[in-house]
């Protein structure tokens, strides 16, 4: 179940979706909420993004505060067992919800949580030479104020040769860096965790009970890259019909700019699963996760493993869509 | 078939409350929401307009209860104590009860009250349980014509079940609740607009205590509201016949 505070004008508000009796009556005037997600910025690493969207509220909840106030203070608690009580429940979210969107039958807000490296940017003509990327994100988590966890970042062959040209905002430049050395990054409680894509971030097995019957999906794919030194580089051509990507690389060693296209390719080709499970919280599902399982509704089974990118709650209809890249294999 | 409409109720109070389940609670729409005693036995008092002779709760917790109608300042009895037993069904005494839901809703009918008078309620319920209920309105009795052989009851559930990988389901058991529908034919200048303008024009979708009769004298009570804008037709020379869908409220 979802249980919301909503302070309105000084007056804390207890809501839910269905109405829930707990400690104290969660009334039922929660519309709609949108799915809270974790969202890799690119297809092949880059920055684990929190996106928490929208909340729609019934009009009635406002009829002492009309209009409704521009923003207010929010927390979203959720809890998988209606029979425990509501302290138990697992702070989602805390943050503002500011006015978005006013209709006859809602009052919609959007939901914004503390804001990390506002105004923190990368400043024209800095340089890196034969820099170590875990290097890079040290200097640029103790600008931003965090604590950085390397230990699934590659200790090789991650070196950095490049000169910021036009200023950069920090957290977009480390998400275009990470990704174009196949790393994902993502910001959990005061610490950076930089974690190379072919590495597991834990482990957990789960069965057919787990899961919704879910999609595989491939996308045949060039990866192509220009540099000083290589010139033109692709990788991929066995697929001469796949569409052509080009990405920027932050490397320029010929070994090293092929070593970085090859990576890019292999994460993009490989299956990628759009699991939906069954809403159970709290799910230790973290970015980089390795998530192995077995598919018996296919004519033979089917043994996969995914490591997750993209994690999507969906309370309305209590089911988390996982999706990340991984590999099959028959039986 | 009854509704009491409109409501007369003017206020509550309740001898013991919660600090998070006021008896105010008992006035909204929302029969989960509940007034909560916080004891096994406890009373309540409703305050009446004149021209009432008819009370309903719904969301009501308790194994027995017990009526008494008293003037507005509740310093003379109108009509004596009457207790009835939650526990099933007793038409004996007008009361009907529908114990088959988490949400149980009841009826008694009581002397007409010209006047404003206080309904007086004690509530008891198991040792070491709470007395609760979620809405209470009275006011008078409108009565119509039982609905004729094609009423249906049915639920309506809002639970979330989905099929999982190996063709088991994923269930996550939410609240269901009771709907009826039928067809009432009524004389048309007479009940029929009562029930049309009278009521249903009034309050639209919301939710009013239905009290549903079949031929057999059954009575189903449900605080309910129209599920779709109601149709009828003017298909005889004096009476006309309602198409109505009631669903429990939450």
């Amino acid at each position: 179940m979802l249980l919301v505070e909503l302070n309105i004008n000084g007056t804390t508000n207890y809501l839910s979706m269905d109405g829930q009796a707990l400690i104290r009556y969660w009334d039922s005037k929660i519309v709609s909420f949108d799915s809270p997600q974790f969202s890799m910025e690119k297809k092949y690493g880059g920055f684990v993004k929190p996106v928490f969207g929208n909340i729609s509220l019934f009009q009635d909840l406002f009829g002492n505060d009309w209009t409704p106030p521009t923003a207010c203070q929010i927390a979203i608690r959720y809890n998988d067992n209606d029979a425990v009580t509501e302290e138990s429940a697992t702070t989602l979210f805390t943050g503002t919800a500011h006015l978005k969107k006013m209709d006859r039958t809602a009052i919609q807000y959007g939901l914004y949580t503390e804001v990390i490296g506002a105004g923190s940017t990368m400043p024209a003509n800095t340089t890196y030479f034969d820099t170590p990327l875990k290097t890079v994100f040290s200097d640029a988590a103790v600008t931003l104020g965090l604590n950085l966890d390397t230990t699934l970042a590659r200790s090789s062959n991650t070196e950095v040769d490049f000169m910021v040209t036009n200023e950069q905002e920090l957290l977009s430049f480390l998400s275009d860096l990470s990704a174009s050395i196949s790393h994902l990054y993502y910001i959990y409680q005061g610490t950076l965790y930089l974690v190379d894509m072919f590495q597991d971030n834990g482990t957990t097995t789960i069965t057919e009970f787990d899961y919704h019957p879910s999609i595989m999906e491939m996308e045949p794919s060039i990866i192509a890259a220009q540099t000083k030194q290589t010139g033109l580089l692709h990788s991929g051509l066995t697929y001469p019909y796949a569409k052509k990507t080009v990405v920027s690389l932050f490397v320029d060693e010929p070994p090293s700019v092929s070593l970085a296209v090859n990576h890019i390719w292999d994460t993009w080709n490989k299956p990628c699963y759009n699991l939906k499970m069954p809403f159970v919280y709290p799910l230790a599902v973290t970015p980089g996760m390795r998530i192995q399982f077995t598919d018996t509704s296919q004519i033979k089974d089917v043994s996969a493993y995914i490591r997750v990118r993209n994690i999507s709650y969906n309370f309305d209809n209590e089911e988390i869509a996982i999706v990340g890249e991984g590999e099959i294999t028959s039986g | 078939m009854k509704v009491i409409y409109p409501d007369k109720v003017s206020g509550v109070t309740a001898a013991n409350a919660e600090a998070n389940y006021p008896d105010d609670n008992l006035l909204d729409n929302h029969p989960k929401k509940v007034w909560r005693s916080g004891v096994s036995k406890s009373s309540v008092t409703v305050s009446v307009n004149g021209g009432a002779n008819a009370v309903a709760f719904a969301g009501i917790d308790a194994v027995s209860i017990a009526l008494t109608v008293k003037n507005s300042s509740s310093t003379g009895i109108l009509e004596a104590k009457t207790s009835y037993d939650l526990k099933g069904i007793n038409t004996y005494y007008k009361f009907i009860t529908d114990t088959y839901t988490l949400y149980n809703s009841f009826w008694i009918d009581y002397t007409y009250q010209s006047i404003a008078h206080n309904l007086v309620f004690e509530f008891d319920n198991i040792s070491g349980g709470t007395a609760e209920a979620g809405v209470v309105r009275a006011g008078p009795a409108r009565g119509f014509y039982e609905p004729g052989f094609d009423l249906t009851e049915g639920m309506k559930d809002y639970s979330i079940i989905k099929e999982l990988n190996n063709g088991a389901f994923y269930i996550r058991k939410r609240d269901i609740v009771k709907t009826f529908a039928g067809s009432v034919e009524l004389e048309r200048d007479g009940d029929f607009y009562v029930f049309m303008r009278d009521v249903i024009l009034q309050e639209g979708g919301r939710p009013l205590f239905w009290r549903i009769t079949d031929y057999n004298n059954n009575d189903w009570t449900v605080f309910a509201r129209a599920d779709k804008t109601l149709k009828a037709k003017h298909n005889k020379r004096k009476y006309s016949s309602i198409d109505f869908s009631f669903i429990e409220v939450l």
